[in-house]
């Protein structure tokens, strides 16, 4: 995981570790970062760029809110239960989450999740059919 | 269907469909897909060509079906990326086309052309390996899948937080589980934590709700003191030799002593050590367990830091994390001052060092003895230095902690605020660079501090900090188990980092590449408790999706005797790495002979026997020395050169 931070250097990727205050339209489509260069000597830089990314964080994608009655932490992500030892349950029995509906993580974390997931929901429907046996 | 007619009679013309992928753009920014169909148009056998920007999208997988059921092919090449990606999505598209999914043949031109090759030379490589793809396609036969037995049953090896939530699950699933974990105890180095972040659990609930849960399920069977020492067989249908022994003087002594002087009685977590869950044993026996998939859970030691690396093994006050979360988790009993105290010792100042034996840099962090480097970033030791730095700041207001970080990585939920509580609790950061990392050495100076450790503090621009202190805590990353052994049994890949290696990270997380053994948890990368548990959980849904039918289908790419050239020399036998021929006497002509048999459900289809018997007798079923041959025709033909 690391290797990619390392990487980019002999591809002429400049890391520059900054806070970056405002960015401004300059002249012939450009545009002007004024950041903190807390990586070099401090104070504030000014660069110019033909174009700007943001990497954009995640926020909770759904509300169940006045769908279902399962919660949610204080950063309106599905809560978990048990994060520890069963990622994948919330506080309503026979409802799993899977991925970044219990917050943000990437696609590898996310997929292995979903497979916790599948395992939590085949237990249950394997324990329901055993209650309703014993029941019958 | 017309088509299955025809293949049962055997048309002598078969009839190939040649499908060219643009991989939007990443194959045709550099590679002339249009010149390639022309010439793909031109070899014998190839009655249609086609192109789609993405082949493995409904409209282009629907191109080849289409193909197939109106009887214009009954062979298919897929020029695209490599086959580990699509293969398998093709042959599921020719299947639901109702014809033999083993009349696919695949030709990589994305990683083996034009993510290497640009211009022109992409191009004729392309083609070259297009002509070749539906040269050996025309050889190729419907083949059927095989089915064995699949035994209903597991083996997870390691009883850590990972091995032990595997076996639970398969357990609930009705399969039955044999745990084997080498030391006495269960519980991994999770039962060695105090509180763990983020929820700040008591790491001894986490382990005994997980041992609790698997010691009283009658599905499981655990086997302490316990490693592996045979392997054979294939998926499905394993053999392990279990030695079961009196572990080796001085290895888990302390776990033992801890266990001794609790009183706590078997099954019972005892701090610091785990569950012990049977007697230790006095002699030694061996067992077999017959399984049908092995699960791999065997976990990560901490990084031991070398000697004199910022002072460890030569200066008393320097420690590891783990060092520190004992004496934490021991301290926990006794009468709590506003001072830390180690060993008798106040604590007024202690320094937290991160990413020592983690994001190592070549030229700048010295190798082990092996010539070993932990490039890698070991993800838990900033949530886990954080976590114990603010816990000493609540309970030990007068303890000062100095946390020296190169960058604070604190990605999960829940993780930033764990941070955010440490700067609250004014833990005091400093930011080094790698190439100008902290120095500890005995403090010379004033005041009574044994040890000082410089640095240059990047967040203040460069400005040389010196600080005085009692401890210095080493924030060690995780390196993987020593598996040699059983990474030379069962003869899985290990990844440069020397981790367990995965088959695809997103698309086949939890297996290896030798079907049937399964990972989960810190044996495949560095993972926290609920990454960890959760990975275990994904590796046991894919035990129980494989073991859940009963039998299991195994590829027909297996060696095959042609008993018509056969002489029985046995020259394939010695070869075999997989003990899967064997020769077996039979009657020809009245004559008892010996000839080569292959047994379908060991072969790995290598090939080794086929390029070492002297009479050509033996072939692997879709890869037949034929269709080599017939590929090798293409590359060199003359005729693509010229119209190349």
């Amino acid at each position: 995981m690391n290797s990619f931070s390392r990487m980019p250097r002999p591809w002429g990727i400049e890391f520059v570790k900054g806070k970056v205050a405002r960015i401004d339209p300059a002249e012939n489509g450009t545009v002007k970062l004024h950041y903190e260069d807390q990586g070099g000597d401090g104070g504030v830089q000014v660069a110019e760029h033909d174009l700007v990314v943001l990497s954009l964080g995640m926020v909770s994608g759904w509300d169940p809110e006045g769908v279902c009655s399962v919660s949610k932490g204080s950063d309106a992500f599905i809560k978990t239960v048990k994060p520890k030892i069963a990622p994948t349950l919330t506080d309503m029995d026979g409802v799993f989450v899977a991925g970044v509906a219990a917050g943000p993580k990437d696609i590898v974390d996310t997929i292995v999740e979903a497979g916790a997931a599948a395992m939590e929901t085949s237990k249950h429907l394997v324990s329901m059919e055993r209650t309703r046996k014993a029941a019958a | 269907m017309a088509d299955e007619n025809k293949e049962k009679k055997g048309t002598p013309e078969e009839k190939v469909g040649v499908y060219v992928c643009h991989c939007g753009g990443n194959i045709s920014d550099h590679v002339d897909v249009e010149a390639v169909c022309e010439h793909a148009k031109k070899i014998p056998g190839v009655v249609t060509v086609k192109n789609n920007v993405f082949m493995c999208s409904d409209p282009g997988q629907e191109l080849i079906m289409e193909d197939l059921k109106n009887g214009v092919i009954d062979r298919v090449v897929v020029a695209s990326c490599a086959p580990d990606l699509h293969e398998s999505t093709f042959r599921n598209a020719i299947s639901r086309a109702g014809a033999n999914p083993y009349i696919y043949e695949h030709a990589n031109i994305r990683e083996q052309v034009s993510w290497v090759h640009h211009g022109e030379q992409a191009t004729h490589k392309a083609a070259r390996l297009v002509a070749a793809a539906a040269a050996k396609a025309r050889e190729l036969k419907p083949l059927e899948p095989f089915r064995v037995d699949a035994k209903k049953h597991a083996t997870v090896i390691g009883g850590g937080v990972a091995g032990l939530r595997a076996a639970i699950d398969m357990a609930e699933r009705g399969i039955e589980v044999a745990l084997v974990e080498k030391s006495p105890f269960l519980g991994g180095w999770t039962a060695k934590w105090d509180r763990v972040f983020p929820t700040d659990d008591a790491a001894s609930d986490i382990v005994s709700e997980l041992t609790r849960k698997a010691l009283n399920h009658p599905a499981i069977t655990v086997y302490t003191c316990s490693h592996l020492t045979g392997f054979e067989g294939y998926i499905g249908n394993f053999k392990l030799g279990v030695r079961r022994e009196p572990p080796a003087t001085d290895d888990y002594d302390d776990e033992i002593q801890r266990l001794s002087e609790s009183g706590k009685k078997t099954g019972e977590f005892v701090p610091l050590a785990g569950v012990c869950p049977a007697p230790i044993p006095e002699t030694g026996e061996d067992l077999t367990i017959e399984t049908g998939v092995v699960v791999l859970a065997t976990g990560f030691k901490p990084y031991t830091p070398r000697k004199g690396e910022y002072g460890y093994g030569e200066l008393e006050e320097v420690i590891t994390l783990p060092d520190l979360i004992r004496i934490l988790a021991e301290n926990r009993d006794k009468a709590t001052g506003d001072t830390l105290e180690v060993n008798g010792r106040k604590i007024r100042s202690m320094a937290m060092i991160h990413c020592v034996g983690s994001r190592q840099i070549p030229g700048i962090h010295q190798a082990d003895e092996k010539g070993n480097l932990n490039e890698y970033c070991s993800r838990t030791c900033c949530n886990a230095t954080l976590h114990a730095a603010a816990a000493i700041r609540e309970a030990h207001p007068k303890t000062r902690v100095f946390d020296f970080y190169r960058d604070i990585r604190t990605y999960g939920r829940g993780h930033e605020e764990i941070y955010e509580s440490a700067s609250h609790n004014k833990v005091v950061f400093f930011r080094f660079e790698a190439q100008a990392a902290p120095e500890v050495s005995k403090n010379s100076g004033g005041g009574d501090y044994p040890l000082r450790v410089k640095a240059t503090d990047t967040l203040t621009f460069g400005e040389d900090v010196e600080v005085p202190v009692d401890l210095v805590v080493l924030a060690v990353g995780m390196e993987p188990n020593n598996v040699s052994d059983l990474v030379e049994m069962m003869k899985i890949p290990v990844g440069v980092d020397r981790f367990l290696l995965e088959v695809h990270p997103k698309l086949r997380p939890v297996e290896v590449s030798v079907s049937g053994i399964l990972l989960a948890g810190t044996s495949q990368a560095p993972f926290d408790i609920g990454e960890a548990c959760a990975a275990a959980s994904g590796a046991a849904v894919k035990a129980s999706a494989t073991l859940g039918k009963g039998y299991v289908e195994l590829d027909p790419f297996v060696a095959e005797v042609d008993l018509t050239k056969c002489k029985g020399t046995g020259a394939c036998v010695k070869v075999c790495l997989n003990k899967a021929v064997d020769l077996v006497e039979t009657e020809i002509n009245g004559e008892k002979v010996q000839r080569a048999e292959v047994n379908a459900a060991l072969c790995s289809g290598c090939g080794m026997c086929v390029a070492v018997c002297p009479e050509n007798a033996i072939n692997v079923k879709g890869w037949t020395l034929k269709q080599y041959e017939d590929m090798v025709d293409m590359i060199v033909s003359d005729q693509l050169l010229a119209t190349g």
